[in-house]
């Protein structure tokens, strides 16, 4: 997942940003510092291509991108850790809805920011989708203020339980977990409600190419796991395969829960993890071979809730809320159906 | 609110532009953004109450530095909301390169308010207009030549530390020229 820094919309005569914020991993840069810079580092390339219409479209760092997108009285600038397609398309998108809407101001004499300022909203939920993973917990703040008049906004908020991750709302309303994760993030940045992460013994992580670096033993990400958490952070590090729960690996290298959730939260922060999130699928098996597996009345009847669940679109997490189980528990059971049960991993 | 104006400062190479800028301790210096394309941002900001409004104005400084790449300061006069030209008081021949300068100015940048300001280069400060120069502005000599409209800042009798009031000057302009 991309992490985004900034965003500008710089007014391409004035090099004057029209409209800036910062998103969760914010530089503290001067926007007008910055706007004036890209704006002369944009005017320095066409000057050496003068007969080139293109334009730039990336500056790039081994730490940090930052992506521009064109419009035709601005131009859309996110500083983020790499160069994404997604987020491209998204600024292109928030670039032309700019200066649609603002088509008049553009060309005011001066620049009063305030005037751009509600474009907040629209930038907070186009890019709401890359904010948020839609594995985090939206929990309810209380507040005075009212709730935008928005059907399905309202929908969103009945559902917020503080139990649901963003994927399971997103099933239960049958919408796309984008649409969810752009609505939530427009009610974060409004303050009625905060993201949590909540990570049970059950869940699965895999290590993410930002972790490569913290396996060698020379680097800073290495050196700053030892003297937060020790070797036991190390050895978490490459125990999360993709395949084990922290279940098991609490197991494996006797660490205590508390003590877990403390390393895995810090390699959340850094990315150097992400969750996986398991999808069964189950192979349409007769009712006959089903009866034959399984022992009790009790347990037939969650073979055939499953057979109808496990199709590969609904989640492990998702099946066990529904069922009211533990996603071990559920794990646990599919064992009896061996080779008929296949797992379909899915990293978010 | 908030409002801001884009003023480039432009004079010859050896023209310390910054001479301006040295005594306002509310200057946010940009010289980590500088670039080696010859251009310095600097930031000022000041608030105005007109009307019982209290406007925050925040003027974004463009230096430009040296003759080096020519056409693209060129490209970034344009849409500068206010154009600061300075000229050597200690040159009484630079009149029709100022004029020059200026015409061009206007045409890369039609809106903007350009205002002309003396600087002695040999005494590295801003100094009392020359008799010379003094004559050009008060007689509007350099004004007949032009068939536009430009202010001056008249330093005459100030001292070198004119910054303050050379930058509450201009904002005052540019805030009168916006709908704001």
């Amino acid at each position: 997942m991309v992490k985004l820094h900034e965003i500008y919309i710089i007014m391409k005569k004035r090099g004057l940003p029209a409209f800036h914020a910062q998103f969760r991993h914010a530089e503290r840069l001067h926007p007008d510092l910055v706007s004036g810079l890209l704006t002369a580092i944009s005017h320095f390339a066409k000057e050496l291509r003068p007969d080139e219409k293109k334009d730039i479209n990336l500056i790039k760092r081994e730490d940090f991108s930052i992506m521009i997108e064109d419009g035709n009285k601005t131009y859309g600038a996110v500083i983020a850790d790499f160069d994404d397609k997604d987020t491209r398309t998204i600024l292109k998108r928030v670039v032309n809805a700019f200066e649609e809407e603002f088509d008049k101001e553009l060309d005011d004499f001066g620049v009063n920011t305030i005037v751009f300022e509600k474009f907040k909203d629209v930038v907070v939920k186009e890019f709401g989708a890359l904010l948020i993973n839609p594995f985090y917990f939206p929990h309810l703040l209380e507040t005075d203020q009212e709730l935008p008049d928005d059907p399905l906004l309202k929908k969103i908020v009945n559902l917020i339980d503080g139990n649901k991750n963003l994927n399971e709302i997103a099933l239960t309303l049958s919408i796309s977990v984008e649409e969810v994760c752009q609505n939530i993030s427009l009610l974060e940045s409004r303050k009625f409600v905060e993201i949590k992460i909540k990570i049970e013994e059950s869940d699965i992580f895999s290590p993410t190419e930002k972790a490569t670096e913290a396996f060698s033993r020379e680097t800073k990400a290495h050196k700053k796991i030892i003297d937060l958490f020790g070797d036991a952070g190390i050895d978490l590090l490459y125990s999360l395969d993709g395949k084990k729960d922290l279940r098991d690996i609490m197991a494996e290298l006797q660490i205590p829960f508390n003590k877990l959730i403390k390393i895995i939260n810090y390699f959340l922060t850094e990315e150097f993890i992400s969750w996986v999130e398991l999808y069964p699928v189950m192979r349409q098996l007769s009712i006959e071979n089903l009866v034959n597996l399984t022992s009790n009345k009790e347990d037939q009847a969650l073979a055939f809730t499953l057979r109808n669940m496990c199709d590969g679109t609904y989640a492990l997490s998702t099946i066990a809320r529904k069922l009211n189980l533990s996603k071990s528990e559920i794990k646990q059971f599919l064992k009896v159906f061996g080779n008929n049960i296949r797992w379909i991993e899915r990293k978010l | 609110m908030t409002i801001k104006f884009k003023v480039v400062l432009v004079g010859s190479s050896e023209q310390n532009k910054e001479v301006f800028l040295l005594d306002e301790k509310d200057i946010i210096q940009g010289e980590k953004y500088q670039t080696n394309l010859g251009l310095d941002f600097k930031l000022k900001y000041e608030v105005i109450e007109e009307k019982d409004v209290k406007k925050d104005i925040n003027l974004v400084l463009w230096l430009m530095k040296g003759e080096k790449y020519k056409e693209i300061k060129r490209n970034l006069y344009e849409g500068a909301d206010g154009i600061v030209v300075l000229f050597d008081t200690s040159k009484e021949e630079n009149v029709d390169e100022i004029i020059s300068r200026i015409r061009d100015l206007r045409k890369t940048s039609p809106d903007s308010s350009i205002l002309l300001i003396g600087n002695n280069m040999k005494e590295r400060m801003n100094q009392i207009i020359s008799g010379y120069t003094r004559e050009l502005i008060q007689e509007g000599k350099i004004q007949k030549k032009l068939d536009f409209n430009i202010d001056f800042f008249d330093t005459t009798e100030k001292d070198e530390l004119i910054s303050k009031e050379f930058l509450d000057f201009l904002t005052r302009k540019l805030l009168s020229r916006s709908d704001y």
